[in-house]
């Protein structure tokens, strides 16, 4: 039992490299925030496909199934690899694309912030689309009754109430996307997990993995409280609402 | 209703648990038949895992000293513990293991002992004991086969890349100037970042690059670096025994042409005089 | 879709005709025949499940009838698409059961948001008019509130006034009272009652018979997807000819 302590919990070590396996963290949550940035809106975009009327966008329609069927059934790392293994030789793309390099960030920061905004895309557009789903259905009659179109009546009578209902799923989506950036350490970005990782084949201790550990739980334990706080509010509402 | 779905549990709990008997019971049948060969030279008094098999610990694939696949594993490191398993009357059972964390896994009891290509270093030697040195590698560094780079000096200020847990990754970190030293967890990994464009060069035993080279002609060795290194076996500090048994076999090896002929073999040369004459140290 | 011709000044509001309905085996409406007077009050009465709500659905077209057409002003809208449906929604405006208030608007934006995206009015020009008739359903105090905060009896006002603001030249109302605690119910009929004296052409299908009564100019009682009897208030309710209506009208008057 000693040598566990020893291994996971010593604590000057912990303390020598406390600046190293910050570096790591902020890494961490640069990764997490563009990410989810970007997957916030492309999950609404996808979303807003998949609602499309009539019978013409019916491709459309399918084309945004199969996509989120796809991205929510293939491994974050798989997507991760895959991009990073082919777009150096994508030679139809622009160099500035092919092997970006923007704000200073090396060409495999940004393969990862790909292949986690496309893979959370989907998640989060099942997530909008359940809010939208969920929205009453009076009020899409009332707002047809109205005259108003299909583009009106999803950007300021539905929308705006399904991103309302759906925030403590996005935040619990959001707490899962920042666990799930330690998967493109697999590609070279230094984060957390790899700091630790590099740490302990230089030191034959773990004890920087639990400081990244720690790290996380820093941020995702009040989030969680936030995802709680956020639902119990709503289930008041619901009680309180009007017939 | 409910009742039905109460019984569904209990029946794949029931073959959850009969599965994991099974799996428990599998591994016992490697037991029978392990026969002591006479070819032993002395009496074992040593302990492995398990009675009569030398479980040994390997970062697959890092070709040319250990690759392939299961259950056919070839290469340098593997012929030389098989040819010192059969002079302690073993069996040999390789375990395919990340090479980041395979000290600390030996040192927890996952395997008897270590053939990896691993350098003897003061500080691996805090937390494992190592054999005598069973072969000399210096480090190199190896870039694309179309690179302008020529040698280490060339480096500075670009990025560069290395296995994870090596001494070409602790040589890249500590003493070259490159803007971002990349770590991978194995070493294909750090040859495809090296295709993609990722890393200007990586830093790796010559061996290794140089069979790269030589095999896909991708990649090229531009500079040695010498580092005296030397490749021990590893055992977990308690392994006094099984370390003194396998020093004894390798002098063996070394001295009745074993060790030529396995050399030759992988490395179409003949092997140095030093490493032949080094032994019982440790 | 083009300018009424001079014999369409004449023509009913609203015409129904053969109109039947399914939903799915259910056969809902079995073959209304309506009309509707510019400026009159038509007020539908009947059992649950009658066809009432649907029959009302039909002529905004959310709901789609399965046979038999329908007529808006002269115009054939039965199978309307795009432009006519636009049309139609902006000459018809409905108020629902559940009032169907935008939770997440105030007061005053529920009822400038389809005049300034559907109609594209100017936004200042919008909120004055809808200022007008929020004071006009007596809720000119509360136009920066939320639905959330006011009355059943509030917000059902606050969707007439919504619906009234794309200047509909029919009303369609769907048992808007039957939601409401009964001493809000007063308030809703009586800015029903004004509206109808203000001449506004309305379809209401309510159970409040002493309102049918008092401001309907025609009646319907419809049972079992078909309007059994019809014609002024006073026939239908003191002298009713069929069976099936006096039965309902003895079990409803009676309480």
């Amino acid at each position: 039992m000693d040598v566990f302590f020893e291994q996971y919990f010593d604590i000057s070590l912990m303390r020598e490299n406390f600046g190293i396996v910050l570096e790591g963290f902020w890494e961490t949550v640069q990764l997490a925030l563009i990410s989810a940035a970007i997957a916030l809106v492309w999950g609404l975009v996808l979303a807003l496909i998949r609602q499309l009327p009539g019978k013409g966008t019916a491709p459309a329609r399918w084309l945004a199934i199969a996509y989120i069927d796809a991205f929510r059934g293939i491994p974050l790392l798989l997507v991760v690899l895959i991009i990073s293994g082919s777009f150096p030789f994508l030679d139809f793309l622009p160099e500035w694309l092919r092997a970006p390099t923007w704000f200073g960030k090396p060409d495999i920061f940004w393969y990862g912030v790909l292949a986690i905004a496309l893979t959370y895309g989907a998640y989060y557009a099942e997530v909008y689309r359940a809010g939208i789903e969920a929205v009453p259905h009076g009020q899409r009659e009332a707002a047809r009754s109205l005259g108003m179109s299909h583009a009106a009546e999803m950007r300021h009578v539905i929308v705006p109430q399904a991103v309302r209902k759906v925030i403590p799923p996005m935040l619990n989506d959001f707490i899962a996307l920042m666990k799930d950036t330690s998967l493109v350490q697999v590609i070279g970005v230094v984060e957390v997990v790899k700091v630790g990782r590099e740490i302990q084949a230089d030191t034959f201790n773990s004890s920087a993995l639990t400081l990244g550990a720690i790290l996380f739980l820093v941020v995702t334990i009040p989030l969680a409280r936030i995802v709680d706080r956020q639902i119990n509010r709503q289930q008041l509402r619901l009680q309180r609402a009007a017939p | 209703m409910r009742e039905k779905r109460r019984s569904l549990l209990v029946v794949a709990l029931l073959a959850l648990v009969c599965a994991l008997a099974l799996a428990a019971c599998g591994d016992d049948d490697d037991d029978d038949g392990a026969t002591q060969t006479n070819g032993a030279t002395q009496a074992q008094q040593f302990d492995t895992i398990e009675a009569g098999v030398l479980t040994v610990g390997s970062d697959i694939p890092y070709e040319p000293f250990e690759f392939g696949r299961e259950p056919d594993y070839e290469g340098f490191d593997i012929d030389m513990v098989n040819a010192i398993a059969e002079r302690l009357g073993l069996e040999v059972k390789i375990v395919k293991t990340p090479f980041d964390t395979i000290f600390r896994n030996l040192a927890q009891g996952r395997f008897d002992m270590v053939a990896s290509a691993t350098t003897i270093t003061e500080e691996r030697k805090r937390t494992v004991d190592f054999s005598d040195p069973y072969f000399n590698a210096d480090q190199s560094v190896v870039v694309p086969a179309d690179s302008d780079i020529q040698s280490v000096a060339d480096l500075e200020g670009e990025v560069i890349g290395a296995q994870l847990g090596t001494t070409g990754a602790e040589y890249a970190q500590n003493e070259i100037d490159a803007a971002d030293v990349r770590t991978y967890d194995v070493v294909d990994d750090a040859f495809q970042a090296l295709q993609a464009g990722q890393i200007v060069a990586a830093i790796i035993d010559f061996p290794v690059a140089k069979r790269a080279e030589v095999e896909t002609g991708d990649v090229k060795v531009v500079e040695t670096i010498q580092t005296d290194e030397q490749y021990g076996f590893a055992f977990a500090k308690e392994s006094t025994a099984l370390r003194d048994a396998v020093n004894r076999a390798l002098a063996e090896i070394k001295q009745d042409g074993t060790y030529e002929e396995i050399f030759r073999k992988w490395f179409e040369a003949d092997p140095p005089a030093e490493i032949l004459q080094s032994g019982s140290g440790g | 879709m083009t300018a009424p011709a001079s014999g369409e000044a004449r023509a009913p509001m609203v015409r129904l005709e053969g109109v039947h309905k399914r939903f799915g085996s259910l056969h809902v409406l079995r073959g209304i025949d309506m009309e509707v007077e510019r400026g009159s009050v038509v007020c539908v009465i009947g059992p649950s499940g009658s066809g009432k709500s649907t029959l009302l659905r039909c002529v905004n077209l959310l709901e789609r009838a399965d046979g038999g057409r329908i007529w808006l002003e002269g115009q054939d809208i039965t199978h309307a698409r795009r432009e006519q449906l636009r049309f139609v929604h902006q000459r018809v405006g409905m108020v629902f059961q559940q009032f169907n208030l935008f939770p997440h608007k105030s007061v005053l934006e529920n009822v400038t948001l389809a005049p300034v995206t559907v109609l594209k009015r100017p936004r200042e020009e919008a909120a004055r008019r809808a200022e007008e008739l929020l004071t006009r359903v007596g809720l000119a105090d509360k136009i920066h509130e939320y639905p959330e905060r006011l009355s059943g009896g509030q917000q059902q006002r606050v969707a007439i006034a919504r619906a009234l603001a794309m200047d509909p030249h029919v009303m369609l109302f769907d048992e808007v009272t039957s939601a409401l605690d009964p001493e809000l119910v007063k308030e809703v009929l009586d800015v029903m009652r004004r509206l109808a004296r203000d001449g506004m052409t309305m379809i209401v299908v309510t159970h409040e018979m002493g309102f049918a009564r008092e401001v309907a100019d025609h009646v319907a009682f419809i049972d079992g997807g078909v309007i059994v009897e019809q014609g002024p208030p006073e026939e239908v309710f003191e002298n009713p000819r069929e069976e099936r209506t006096k039965r309902f009208l003895g079990l409803v008057l009676e309480h």
